[in-house]
């Protein structure tokens, strides 16, 4: 049992995400405004937006409520799409791990493999520190505590910071395995609710968007150091797509066998 | 067994030499189309009917009019095609379908050549939704046909707007994916276990092994 918990250290990493947020918007003076040609359905239009303030999904309001709601990404191919629903799924279930257990347990996430649709599974791999093989109640209580996430409706909030803020955020002795060599360059921290994280991105809008949802097998990865994690599965349609209870039957079946995505190697991250 | 009906001479073999085979379903039996002028007028209704989608490659009308013109204006290109623009036959029967005379050049110079490697129908047909509430009178005419079953007819390949929207390919969308890897998966386990038992059963067909003995 560690002496930590996941509710100071998520108390203690929204603090520096807010002053960090607070810093960068500070560092812009004076607002240039841009213009953003849209060429999609409902209409063609011309938007004025801001300068290094607006973002697509700001676009995608000024265009049409509906647009704003539904679209993933900025980009009509659905393969990013995809990918980009994937790894906004792996984001949440982070979320909902870190949340989920009694405070005695310390949850530490670690990664998730480079989202892809083919394995038919999204994955979150984690450091829970017990042995843990959950019954099928349990599960369905993650499962729940996804939908109720997306029930919540918040948006997923990006913020690119440099190394050192980084190091505040994910400090390295709260959460080592969060922190890989990669000094010096900047990285993406995402935003949702209350829990952080790190990510390339890009992520959907809203957690809105994620409709049926099942959180389906926990498989112990073997590892050559002394800390054992365990990789987190689930399968999720989004909002928008409506599928038979047989058809996803069958998916939440594959689901359960193990994903085959990297394996994070703890050793070579110096963490034994 | 006592037959209703005395069968027919069969004489379909001849006639399939000399008249293309149509491409289109063929009702049973034929539409009662009732017209005050009889026979005659009823196909001189219809003969409009092929005129103006040979002149404007699209029609509206409804379904039940429109399915039997059909069957006259693809009798009408299959035969053009068949025998071309120096047949007297033919040209008597475009004659009578189309009643603007332009369009006769139009059957054999544009629409032959058009047609001529084609596989499937000439035309295509659509179901038309009602217009709800269905005027009756329109422009002091009694529209008795207003609240039918209403259809679109025309030739293939036109340059007109398509009546379809185009359909989005959706083979990339996240669920059709993820069916499509299961299934996969599914057939591949599938025959890793056939080959797996085959292996299993020339093995002990080989080696019967030494405590086997047959009474």
């Amino acid at each position: 049992m560690s002496s930590y918990l996941n509710s100071a250290v998520t108390e203690h990493r929204l603090k520096l995400f807010e002053k960090e947020k607070e810093r960068q918007r500070r560092l812009i003076t004076d607002v240039h405004k841009i213009t953003v040609q849209y060429r999609d359905h409902p209409e063609h239009c011309t938007l004025i937006m801001n300068k290094k303030l607006s973002t697509p999904y700001d676009c995608a309001r000024h265009v049409s409520q509906l647009v704003g709601d539904r679209a993933v990404l900025a980009e009509a191919d659905p393969f990013y799409a995809n990918r980009a629903f994937w790894r906004s799924c792996s984001l949440m279930l982070g979320s909902v791990l870190e949340n989920s257990f009694k405070s005695k347990f310390y949850v530490q996430l670690c990664s998730f493999p480079a989202p892809n649709v083919r394995t038919g599974s999204f994955v979150y791999d984690v450091d829970l520190g017990i042995d843990w093989t959950p019954t099928k109640e349990e599960l369905r209580m993650l499962s729940a505590q996804m939908v109720r996430l997306s029930m919540q409706k918040l948006p997923f909030e990006r913020l690119s910071v440099k190394w050192y803020a980084q190091r505040l955020l994910f400090h390295i002795l709260i959460n080592p395995s969060k922190i890989d060599g990669s000094a010096g360059d900047e990285v993406t921290v995402y935003r949702v609710g209350r829990f952080l994280d790190m990510s390339c991105g890009p992520l959907m809008a809203n957690t809105a968007q994620l409709g049926r949802v099942t959180i389906t097998a926990v498989h112990p990865l073997p590892s050559a150091s002394s800390r054992r994690l365990h990789r987190v599965q689930g399968v999720a349609l989004p909002h928008s797509i409506l599928m038979n209870h047989f058809s996803y039957s069958i998916l939440e079946k594959r689901a359960r066998k193990l994903n085959e995505g990297r394996i994070p190697d703890l050793v070579a991250m110096g963490l034994s | 067994m006592k037959l209703l009906y005395r069968p027919r001479t069969v004489v379909t073999a001849e006639v399939a030499k000399l008249i293309p085979a149509l491409r289109t379903a063929i009702r049973p039996k034929p539409l009662k189309l009732s017209n005050e002028e009889g026979t005659l007028g009823k196909l001189n209704s219809l003969s409009r009917l092929v005129t103006a989608l040979v002149r404007d490659e699209r029609v509206e009308h409804t379904y039940s009019t429109l399915s039997e013109a059909r069957d006259y204006a693809e009798r009408l290109i299959a035969v053009a095609i068949e025998h071309g623009d120096c047949h007297q036959p033919t040209m008597e029967l475009a004659d009578f379908w189309l009643k603007e005379k332009q369009l006769v050049h139009k059957l054999f110079k544009v629409l032959v050549p058009r047609f001529r490697d084609s596989t499937v129908s000439y035309t295509k047909m659509y179901k038309a939704p009602i217009a709800y509430p269905a005027s009756k009178y329109e422009g002091g005419n009694l529209q008795a046909r207003a609240d039918l079953p209403q259809a679109i007819l025309e030739l293939r390949n036109n340059p007109l707007l398509p009546v379809l929207p185009r359909p989005t390919p959706t083979r990339n969308w996240i669920h059709n994916v993820l069916l499509e890897e299961a299934r996969k998966e599914y057939s591949q386990e599938k025959r890793m276990g056939e080959e797996f038992a085959a292996l299993e059963r020339m093995q002990t067909m080989e080696d019967p092994g030494p405590d086997k003995e047959i009474d």
